[in-house]
């Protein structure tokens, strides 16, 4: 019966499937959502597996999508989320994907390195065309004062400034001009003052406008300098500083024809860069944005591919047969989905001749436990879970803590529950509250009473009329077993489990003791129980629940407390707080509520919802999962996981 | 005194009708077991509630207080025999 008083039933299940349809099934089966595939292959490396070379592909392909991801952020591009769910493509696609993705991959590659040569020679042309025009101005400033003969520093060439003669003295100067930020300018000064001793001449203008720096890509502050000196040693110093310093030198042509056709030529190439630059970002854009149409769903896609190869890889490929073997973990009630499932995967690859097996298995491992959930039960379920899963088909306390847990998070959170404890300052515990108390008092006593023997008795006695009833059983199978155990060992060499069991399995649901090894010839040791062991361990028990009435009842008291606490922290906000506002009359009273019910309210929020809420919820959470969950709730199950489309989608959130 | 046994006969009565009255009404069908459950916790949980609510305030284990400056001006305004 499929509730939520137990965990759903679940059956072992052997798939047999066609190799050219294993992945259209696979595929199918993990839009259902429903089965949970068990690793035949567990001591095989991850890179000897038989799908490795797929899912290295796969790998490749996410590597690529995350770089187109991260390019179009950049751009600050809206990426569209498909609004269907698209399918896993077929084999035959995932090459068309990966054409796809290499061209957009190489494109984006070129495109970026050609901007980046662009912006660097973009860059440089400006500097430069700020640096002619500030040596322009330096110049026609030295027009003024006539110093000396300029000596151009790369030819040997005297030229005149401004076309004025010389005096007789003639120092010969040699130049050099460059770009530098602004905040090295000072230290730079400094420098070629202390190495040149002085003898060199530095004139700065600092440029207005921000400069993107060609090495690192940011704006900063640069400043045009030109250094003077005279001799080699010195031009070879100066050399040397500016190279370590960084600053970026450009030659500057001595005559002024000269540097006004240079500065007319920087200006015609920074205007066709400048068009050219637009034109790549254009063409940038236009490529993101067609891809950024289709990236969610391509990313869809390769996940999907990637989970069934990862699935495949589980699989067993049984070469004499030319199939593939998987198992896995189903619900009972599932099983005619599945097999649609297999069936429509097997018509999608081509309608083969034999379509794929389901085979039921019974064993004794112990199943997952799967339970049949929806968003509200959920929460509760988590609640629960966190405690243990719960072991399979064992009670589950959900349904139960569904109703309990919010009633004693209300009774701790708002009221002031007066348990029926006898009134401290009355002497005579023979006051009685309703008449009848005394009786019922006597009747709760009795049950408990009663509950010891029960426990203690209940389960041997249980255990021991089982246990007869086996021995009966066991005597006749015993025979037909020692047969069935020769024809096992043959049949083992060339399989690992039997598909179908022929006789009938006693398998005791009541015990824990659940074998992993599933050879039936191993049965009848389980059916000797040591009685011994069930006294002890139901006399354990028994004390155990004893002294847990006692101690659990008294932490119920737990729910006055902290509804006590909270009724008198409300009390201290209302009295210290908002009363203060509201005890004053007229205008000023009015002007006071107003001032002070923003620390009530903050107060009220912070302390009593938030504090007291979270309190609550862990009294009433601790309250469960000791006093409620500790008497009966074992909670050594495993969870089940099924491969699911859907669920690998949630976890693995697509939206960086 | 009939009052509240009246009132807690009558509560008592319509929590154990949904409690235990109810979950034999519930049609066969696969969530029978489930919704009985969820009819008895909660017909339980509620009565409860209410009978701590009811019982605390039938003999309360304190009643309302009166500071002295307010029982002064209750003494001005309604007089000395009150």
């Amino acid at each position: 019966m499929s509730t939520i008083f137990r965990s759903e039933e679940m059956t072992l299940c052997q798939l047999f499937l066609q190799p050219d349809a294993a992945y259209a099934c696979i595929s199918e089966l993990g839009e259902l959502g429903i089965v949970q595939f068990r690793d035949l292959n567990p001591n095989v490396n991850s890179f000897q597996r038989k799908f490795v070379n797929e899912v290295r592909r796969c790998e490749e392909m996410e590597r690529k999508l995350r770089f187109l991801e991260t390019e179009i952020k950049k751009d600050e591009l809206p990426i569209y989320d498909p609004e269907d769910n698209p399918d896993a493509p077929k084999p035959r696609e995932m090459i068309d994907l990966e054409a796809t993705f290499e061209k957009l991959d190489h494109e984006l590659k070129e495109i970026n390195t050609n901007a980046d040569a662009l912006l660097r020679n973009f860059n440089e042309l400006t500097e430069l065309k700020h640096n002619l025009s500030m040596t322009q101005a330096f110049f026609d400033e030295a027009q003024a004062n006539p110093v000396a003969v300029l000596e151009d520093v790369n030819g040997e060439r005297e030229i005149e400034l401004g076309g004025q003669a010389t005096t007789s003295v003639g120092m010969k100067l040699g130049f050099i001009t460059g770009v530098i930020p602004r905040e090295r300018m000072v230290t730079f000064e400094r420098m070629l003052w202390r190495v040149c001793r002085g003898n060199v001449f530095v004139k700065q203008a600092d440029i207005p406008d921000l400069i993107e720096d060609p090495l690192t890509g940011e704006k900063v502050h640069k400043t045009v300098f030109v250094v003077f000196f005279q001799g080699e040693q010195l031009k070879n110093r100066v050399q040397k500083i500016c190279e370590g310093f960084r600053a970026n030198i450009y030659p500057c042509p001595e005559n002024p024809h000269e540097r006004r056709e240079l500065a007319m030529g920087v200006m015609t190439r920074l205007e066709d860069l400048t068009i050219v630059l637009s034109q790549t970002q254009d063409h940038r854009q236009r490529v993101l944005a067609a891809s950024s149409r289709n990236l969610r769903t391509w990313q869809i896609k390769v996940k999907k591919i990637k989970a069934i190869y990862h699935t495949m890889n589980m699989f067993n490929n049984d070469v004499a047969r030319k199939c593939f073997i998987a198992e896995c973990w189903a619900p009972v009630t599932e099983l005619d989905r599945i097999q649609l499932a297999l069936r429509k995967g097997s018509e999608a690859s081509g309608g083969g001749t034999v379509s794929s097996v389901l085979n039921r298995m019974i064993t004794r491992e112990q199943p997952p436990t799967h339970h049949k959930l929806n968003k509200f039960t959920q929460g509760f379920q988590n609640l629960v879970d966190a405690y243990g899963v719960a072991t399979y088909r064992e009670i589950n306390p959900m349904p139960f803590v569904l109703i309990t847990f919010p009633f004693l998070f209300a009774v701790m959170f708002e009221l002031i529950n007066m348990i029926l404890l006898s009134y401290p300052t009355e002497p005579e515990s023979s006051r009685t509250f309703y008449s009848g108390q005394r009786g019922i008092q006597t009747a709760l006593i009795v049950l408990a009473v009663i509950c010891i023997p029960w426990m203690l008795l209940g389960k041997p006695i249980y255990r021991i009329i089982m246990n007869k009833r086996r021995a009966n059983y066991s005597t006749v199978t015993n025979q037909t077993e020692n047969i069935e155990n020769e024809n096992n060992e043959q049949i083992h060499n060339t399989e690992k489990k039997r598909g179908i069991v022929l006789d009938v399995d006693v398998r005791d649901t009541d015990t824990d003791e659940m074998l992993d090894d599933d050879h039936l010839h191993q049965q009848h040791h389980q059916l000797e129980v040591d009685m011994s062991e069930v006294w002890v361990e139901q006399g354990i028990h028994t004390i155990e629940y004893f002294l847990g009435c006692i101690s659990h009842t008294a932490s119920y008291l737990r729910l006055w407390a902290l509804s006590l606490a909270h009724a008198q922290l409300s009390e201290v906000l209302w009295h210290m707080v908002l009363q203060i506002g509201l005890g004053m009359n007229g205008y000023v009273g009015a002007i006071a509520s107003f001032i002070v019910f923003m620390p009530w309210s903050s107060l009220t929020v912070f302390i009593l919802l938030l504090m007291e809420g979270l309190s609550a919820f862990l009294h009433a959470l601790r309250l469960h999962w000791v006093e409620f969950q500790s008497k009966f709730y074992k909670g050594e199950g495993y969870p089940f996981v099924p491969f699911s489309f859907r669920l690998l989608l949630d976890e693995t959130p697509i939206e960086g | 005194m009939e009052k509240f046994s009246i009132a807690l006969i009558l509560f008592t009565v319509f929590w154990g009708f949904i409690g235990i009255g109810l979950p034999f009404l519930i049609p066969k069908g696969p969530h029978r077991r489930l919704i009985q459950t969820m009819l008895i916790l909660t017909s339980a949980c509620c009565w409860l509630f209410w009978l701590c609510f009811y019982l605390h305030q039938w003999k309360p284990l304190f009643g309302p207080q009166l500071t002295s400056a307010n029982a002064g001006v209750l003494r001005i305004l309604w007089g000395t025999d009150f």
